[in-house]
């Protein structure tokens, strides 16, 4: 590339600006130097493109001095909180820093309404909110009165340790005293462990060790090892809640195929259909899986406390935003255990987690689905 | 030649592109983090093109939203700030044409207590010579047509490349080069 491919003699203004930039290739940098060299006209045309420049730099009214910047920040960060549900950090504060503990965004977008469809935006989202309080609180409320505590949903470790009274399917269904023949209700709300201790009276909580000692020695349970607890820490992180599902899974997994590999179907189904053969991987006596076998028979089954982890787990997820994961929580739950309270109220949570992604995405921001 | 600014300042911590995908897969204080580094810019290009501070702040936001929508589509062997300022500039040129649907707005309002950048030393005629060519300036750029505005602003004020405009646009590097010559000439001339 030389002068000589210059047209009329000149780089034309399209080289000439590009020049100014810095954005030609060396070559033809070249040549246009060389050119400028001995043409004063295109000397002075690049002369007034850096006036320009700086005129436009100049011009720059779009800067905002440092109270007025404060302020439209102030409002950036306000609507953004609104719609996507961010606090925009200011300043210094806001330096990222690398954080192990980090905030689960929730999931989902609104459509954007700017300035005048943003206050019936927020209106339905405030009812929305309302409602999913509601539900949950509902929830807590007959998760209660079947003798679940609040405790006991959240905390799988307490969970466990109330497993040995529940669950209740109603509360009165512990009510009868040791001396009275209990019902059919009240058989089928025995203690999961397959023992057929005193019933304790309605609200009473006993540990499974406890239980073990008042029954005595009924077929050997007395000697039996607690079923082990899959511990599912409670962190903010929505990639634990899901190492916290897929590690209970694992261990189903494994107890299941340890206790019957002759058993095709899923680990979870296998699990389903041979708790005898679970519990005896777990330690359980053969009485006592006899005994599950029969309580089995009536339409009951225990509750594992892998279980119970799960749809703690599930539920921390649910109230960090992390709908999808809650969800695939419950479901777990409840298609293991589907003879279980704890998988109606699984079904039930599930529902209540599909709702309030949609709430949160914008699909029904006003109703919850039943 | 100009001296150009840096088009990306720098920042400690994570790059743009990592922190977008963390914000893809669902960091909060990324996407957070973002949003700090580049809603001055973004406001300033946007409101260059308005040249009305309430909507510019509209759009600023509705940029952000758009920006964390689109995250799956942000490919991270790309740099971030082209695509966040492309979606700028969309909003931008969506906003302007509505506007000119509707009429509504005077497009040489100057926003008030907005502070000129500072300059050198200079002689008073200089000075005064200056501050005129700023006024006519100032009023000559919102009758370019938007997508010689929009390479010009986004050349001169944010210190892009020719290839970091293309790729915000998506148009040629070639396009951008003789769009800028034509936004200049069409100044010289209106300026003469």
């Amino acid at each position: 590339m030389t002068e000589a491919n210059f047209e009329g003699g000149h780089p034309g203004t399209e080289w000439l600006s590009a020049w100014h930039d810095g954005e030609l290739q060396d070559e033809a940098a070249a040549a246009v130097r060389q050119h400028l060299d001995g043409c004063a006209a295109c000397r002075h045309l690049l002369d007034e493109f850096r006036q320009l420049d700086q005129a436009t730099r100049l011009a720059d009214d779009a800067t905002p001095d440092a109270a007025t910047w404060e302020g439209i920040e102030g409002r950036l960060r306000q609507r953004l909180e609104d719609e996507l549900g961010l606090g925009i950090p200011v300043g210094a504060a806001a330096r990222y820093v690398e954080t192990d503990a980090e905030l689960v965004m929730r999931p989902g977008l609104s459509e954007v309404r700017g300035g005048k469809g943003a206050r019936p935006f927020r209106l339905r989202w405030a009812v929305a909110t309302a409602a999913g309080l509601g539900l949950g609180l509902f929830t807590l409320r007959t998760l209660s009165d079947n003798g679940w505590t609040v405790s006991g949903v959240m905390d799988p470790a307490a969970r466990h340790r109330s497993e040995a009274r529940v669950p209740a399917r109603s509360a009165e269904a512990t009510t009868a005293s040791p001396q009275e023949p209990m019902t059919d209700n009240q058989a089928d709300d025995k203690v999961q462990d397959g023992e057929v201790p005193p019933v304790p009276a309605a609200g009473t909580a006993l540990p499974t060790g406890k239980i073990r000692e008042e029954a005595g020695d009924a077929g050997g349970l007395a000697d039996a090892a607690p079923p082990p607890v899959v511990a599912a820490p409670m962190t903010d992180s929505g990639d634990r809640y899901l190492a916290d599902v897929e590690q209970v899974l694992r261990a189903k997994e494994s107890a299941a195929s340890a206790g019957g590999a002759a058993n095709e179907s899923s680990p979870l189904e296998k699990d389903q259909a041979a708790p005898a053969a679970a519990r005896s991987a777990e330690g359980s006596s053969a009485s006592r899986a006899d005994a599950d076998e029969a309580k089995k028979a009536k339409g009951e089954m225990s509750v594992e406390p892998e279980y119970a982890a799960v749809f703690a787990a599930a539920s921390r997820a649910r109230e960090s935003g992390e709908y999808a994961l809650a969800r695939r929580g419950f479901a777990l739950v409840a298609g293991a255990v589907p003879d279980q309270p704890l998988a109606r109220d699984a079904e039930f949570e599930a529902r209540l987690a599909g709702a309030h992604a949609d709430i949160v995405e914008g699909r029904s921001p006003d109703a919850v689905r039943s | 030649m100009t001296e150009r600014r840096p088009t990306v300042p720098v920042h400690d911590g994570p790059s743009d592109s990592a922190l977008a995908v963390r914000a893809r897969e669902g960091d909060g204080h990324a996407f957070k983090e973002l949003v700090r580094r580049h809603q001055e810019r973004v406001f300033r290009i946007v409101h260059r093109m308005l040249r009305d501070r309430d909507q510019a702040e509209d759009v600023t936001q509705v940029t952000f939203v758009r920006a964390f929508r689109s995250l799956l589509k942000y490919k991270e062997e790309f740099p971030f700030h082209p695509w966040l300022y492309r979606i700028a500039v969309n909003a931008s040129l969506t906003q302007i044409e509505k506007r000119k649907r509707e009429k509504l707005v005077d497009i040489d309002l100057v926003p008030e207590r907005f502070v000129p950048r500072p300059a050198g030393e200079e002689s008073p005629l200089e000075v005064a010579g200056r501050r005129e060519l700023v006024d006519r300036i100032r009023k000559a750029l919102p009758e370019l047509p938007e997508e010689q505005r929009v390479v010009f602003l986004l050349r001169v004020d944010e210190g892009f490349s020719y290839d970091e405009i293309a790729q915000t646009l998506d148009i040629p590097r070639g396009t951008v080069m003789s769009r800028l010559s034509r936004a200049r000439e069409a100044l010289r001339k209106r300026l003469v």
